[in-house]
């Protein structure tokens, strides 16, 4: 890939940046409540509201708060929590590692499930094995992400007191257990596209003349998978798991309300209900930076796995 | 009957019949957890809105006063004695000696000062439970004098509130920032730990002045944003007390082996507000025909799942001076008779506002079938629950469903909000005016007399029973669940746990 593609690429994310300010920013002053009766409650007098919201500065005009959130977010100020009075960074940088965390987790327990079953049915084509790995996850796209949590909650947490039921623990060790069930659920919600886009590639693959050369030579079957078709499958299935980590982690925000990790979703949450708009903001913005980060990650995992992609640049050089 | 035991027996009784026998007596020591959904924001008592807030601060802080085991009533707490000038105006406060801070620092009248001018002077939405104050005077380092405008039956109920909490003066010398990172008090717990949308904890405060409190080594709220994994951490055993879980999954939960569950009857009152610039809704009898018409016992059972009773006054029969007898009995001829007296006879078409509850949703379905009886066609408008409030306001809406929770265990601040339109609030978004009803809640604001003070508030009860301003349907109770491990549980219709009474058996 050449050094102007990358080029493009950065100005690409950089105009996905700017829309995604300029549409966060415009959804959580135009969605109807304000922030000075969110916090002030029911019972307080309207005049105590408006001066609440002027001294939030939720008085000014449209565009000269717009100014103040960009000219701070360029700074990395992101203002202070409406409801907290806490710089929305400081909320944000302790909500980021669970979240950060889960996701990773849920990638791996991905990649983990994924291989054995694509293989199962790639090697057993158009046997029973093969349907049932076709078909099973698909069950796991239909049911909701919410259910599926608390029916894993009330047998592995309550019944066989494997796992705890929800919260984050305080030691890595409790990180990784209270992590498990969330993790899995979200790793069921996005295993059918990985598993339908290995298992695909792998099938090309056996198909191709290049695995028939192999088995024609005597290539023991095991080296077959690992060494021809397993190499040139997963290329495929990295992309498709790399490009649904942005639907991936707005699964989280709701798989995290479920288990209580104290991630960035339930603040997204917290915040939107009480109009806490620096907060949402702040978070719009970092969630979008996340998606961008790992879809250019996924294009330069791609670029090294893939030789082939990489022989332009080697004929410039 | 466990709602009128709870209210008739003292705080330390746990209401469930059950385990009453089988309770043994609680120990010192003990984790408690609490899981509950919302996380905390501040510690700061003249900045708390939430019950989230209220709940850490009421233990980590004293007040002069506390609310009674009855849960009406006031009793003294830092407050030793009160003695009231023959005009009302001047109230003189002994202090308890021996009462120091959690740091050793003995609490002064000094400490006391600083404390109620800070919050009454601040811009916190709760300033105002203060307002009857117009001065606090040291006299000596354990005398007190609070000066009011005028005679103030609110003054106790206020002073025992949490914005009134007791803490050192000028923060010890701290920035807020520093001393509410980390405060300091007086009450049966001191501050331990707190992780921004995770958990806040305390610790037993072993030099507390009640003797023998609190038995708990320490108490931790955990935020836990969705209720039925709030059970099921209970079940598990991760947490011991779960705070506002399903009303539909109390009833199964009550003698559920190493867990119970139960609702504890609370200040909170639902009800249906009439807009009384929507034409009909101006008509007395038309608002008379719909209280007629609606079953407020079922929508109560359908919505509560019989977390609750069914609502006659305003004033729940958890406040003082409640009078809830006379409201208008389901009816449906007279409620016919009624509606043929207004310009309305055949019906009309309203428009219902609700938050997207599920409960609201369901309130608004039984509302719009029962409705339809009298040829009132009813279309039901969602809007999100942090719009609600906004929407009802404006007076951007026709008839609506709301609810009121109070502040102080008095009447006095729903009484006067949802029924003087000069307070604030036209009189809960309605536009209700009666001057005779709002004369005499502002006689009964400065009665000292209780006795006289009662029938002030009967009679203001009596009138809007029969001119339904607002329609009261529902008496809502706090549902809890806990381990049966944990002794002397009780949640107050102020929706205050007494933590320092609280013990756990091994």
């Amino acid at each position: 890939m050449t050094r102007s593609s990358w080029a493009q690429r950065g100005v690409r994310a950089l105009a996905v940046l700017i829309l995604v300010m300029v549409v966060t920013f415009l959804f959580v002053h135009l969605v109807p409540g304000d922030p000075g009766r969110a916090i002030l409650g029911a019972q307080a007098s309207p005049s105590a509201v408006k001066d609440l919201d002027a001294r939030l500065g939720l008085d000014q005009p449209l565009l000269a708060q717009f100014w103040t959130y960009v000219s701070g977010a360029v700074r990395g100020n992101f203002g202070a929590s409406v409801s907290q009075g806490v710089p929305v960074t400081e909320l944000m940088s302790g909500r980021l590692w669970p979240t950060v965390a889960l996701i990773i987790y849920a990638a791996l327990l991905t990649v983990v499930l994924t291989v054995p079953a694509a293989i199962l049915a790639a090697t057993r084509r158009g046997t029973a094995v093969d349907h049932a790995v076709r078909i099973g996850p698909l069950l796991g796209l239909g049911l909701p992400s919410f259910w599926l949590a608390l029916v894993l909650i009330q047998l592995f947490a309550v019944k066989l007191g494997l796992f705890p039921p929800g919260g984050y623990g305080s030691t890595p060790w409790q990180h990784v257990r209270a992590l498990t069930l969330p993790a899995f659920v979200i790793a069921v919600s996005i295993l059918p596209f990985t598993v339908q886009s290995l298992r695909a590639a792998m099938v090309e693959a056996y198909d191709s003349e290049y695995v028939a050369a192999a088995r024609a030579r005597g290539v023991p079957s095991r080296r077959v998978l690992t060494r021809h078709v397993l190499t040139n499958a997963y290329i495929p299935a990295v992309v498709v798991l790399g490009l649904n980590i942005g639907w991936l982690v707005g699964n989280t925000l709701i798989v995290e309300k479920v288990f209580a990790v104290p991630g960035v979703g339930s603040l997204l949450i917290d915040s939107t209900l009480s109009r806490d708009f620096p907060v949402v903001q702040g978070l719009a913005l970092l969630i979008a930076v996340l998606v961008i980060l790992t879809n250019v990650l996924t294009d330069a995992a791609r670029v090294r796995l893939d030789p082939r992609l990489r022989r332009p640049s080697a004929v410039a050089r | 009957m466990c709602v009128l035991a709870a209210v008739v027996l003292a705080a330390s009784t746990a209401c469930s019949s059950s385990d009453a026998s089988s309770q043994t007596s609680p120990t010192r020591g003990g984790a408690l957890v609490i899981a509950r959904g919302e996380e905390n924001k501040t510690l700061d008592p003249a900045a708390a809105v939430s019950p989230a807030d209220i709940a850490p601060i009421n233990e980590i802080f004293d007040r002069l006063y506390a609310l009674g085991p009855d849960g009406k009533s006031i009793v003294p707490s830092l407050a030793e004695s009160s003695t009231t000038s023959a005009d009302g105006k001047t109230w003189t406060f002994a202090l308890r000696s021996g009462v120091t801070f959690s740091t050793g620092a003995p609490v002064t009248a000094q400490d006391v000062k600083y404390s109620l001018d800070r919050s009454r002077k601040s811009d916190g939405a709760f300033a105002f439970l203060l307002s009857p104050i117009a001065s606090v005077r040291v006299v000596d380092p354990k005398t007190v004098e609070i000066t009011t405008a005028g005679p103030s039956a609110t003054l106790l109920p206020a002073l025992s509130s949490w914005v009134a909490s007791i803490l050192p003066a000028n923060l010890g010398g701290k920035s807020p920032e520093q001393f509410f990172a980390a405060p300091i008090g007086s009450g049966p717990f001191t501050f331990d730990q707190w992780v921004r949308g995770q958990y806040i904890s305390l610790k037993r405060n072993a030099t507390y002045w009640r003797s023998g409190q609190p038995l708990l080594d320490s108490v931790r709220w955990n935020t836990v944003p969705d209720a039925n994994t709030r059970v099921s951490q209970v079940q598990a055993g991760q947490a011991s007390v779960a705070a506002d879980i399903p009303f539909s999954q109390v009833d199964s939960l009550k003698n559920a082996g190493d867990v119970t569950a139960n609702s504890f009857p609370a200040n909170l009152t639902t009800v249906m507000v009439f807009n009384q610039s929507y034409a009909p809704f101006a008509d007395v009898h038309v608002r008379r025909a719909i209280a007629s018409t609606l079953d407020r016992a079922a929508i109560t059972k359908s919505a509560l799942f019989g977390s609750g009773e069914a609502a006659c006054s305003l004033v729940p029969p958890t406040m003082p001076y409640s009078a809830n007898d006379d409201c208008l009995p389901l009816d449906p001829s007279a409620a016919k008779a009624e509606l043929a007296k207004s310009k309305y006879a055949s019906g009309f078409p309203v428009e219902l506002t609700i938050d997207n509850q599920p409960a609201s949703s369901t309130v608004a379905q039984i509302v719009q079938s029962e409705l339809a009886a009298l040829g009132i066609t009813v279309t039901i408008k969602v809007v999100d629950s942090g719009q609600l409030y906004t929407t009802l306001g404006q007076r951007a809406y026709q008839m609506g469903y709301a609810a009121w929770a109070s502040d102080i265990p008095d009447p006095d601040e729903q009484l006067t909000f949802m029924l003087d339109p000069k307070a604030g609030g036209d009189s809960y978004y309605t536009g209700y005016d009666n001057p005779a009803v709002t004369k005499l809640i502002n006689e009964a604001r400065v009665e000292l007399d209780s006795t006289k003070r009662a029938a002030l508030y009967a009679e203001v009860q009596r009138i809007v029973a029969q001119e339904v301003p607002q329609l009261p349907l529902s008496n809502q109770a706090n549902p809890y669940l806990w381990r049966t491990t944990v002794q002397n549980f009780h949640v107050s219709p102020m929706g205050i746990i007494d933590l320092a009474a609280v013990g756990m058996s091994s």
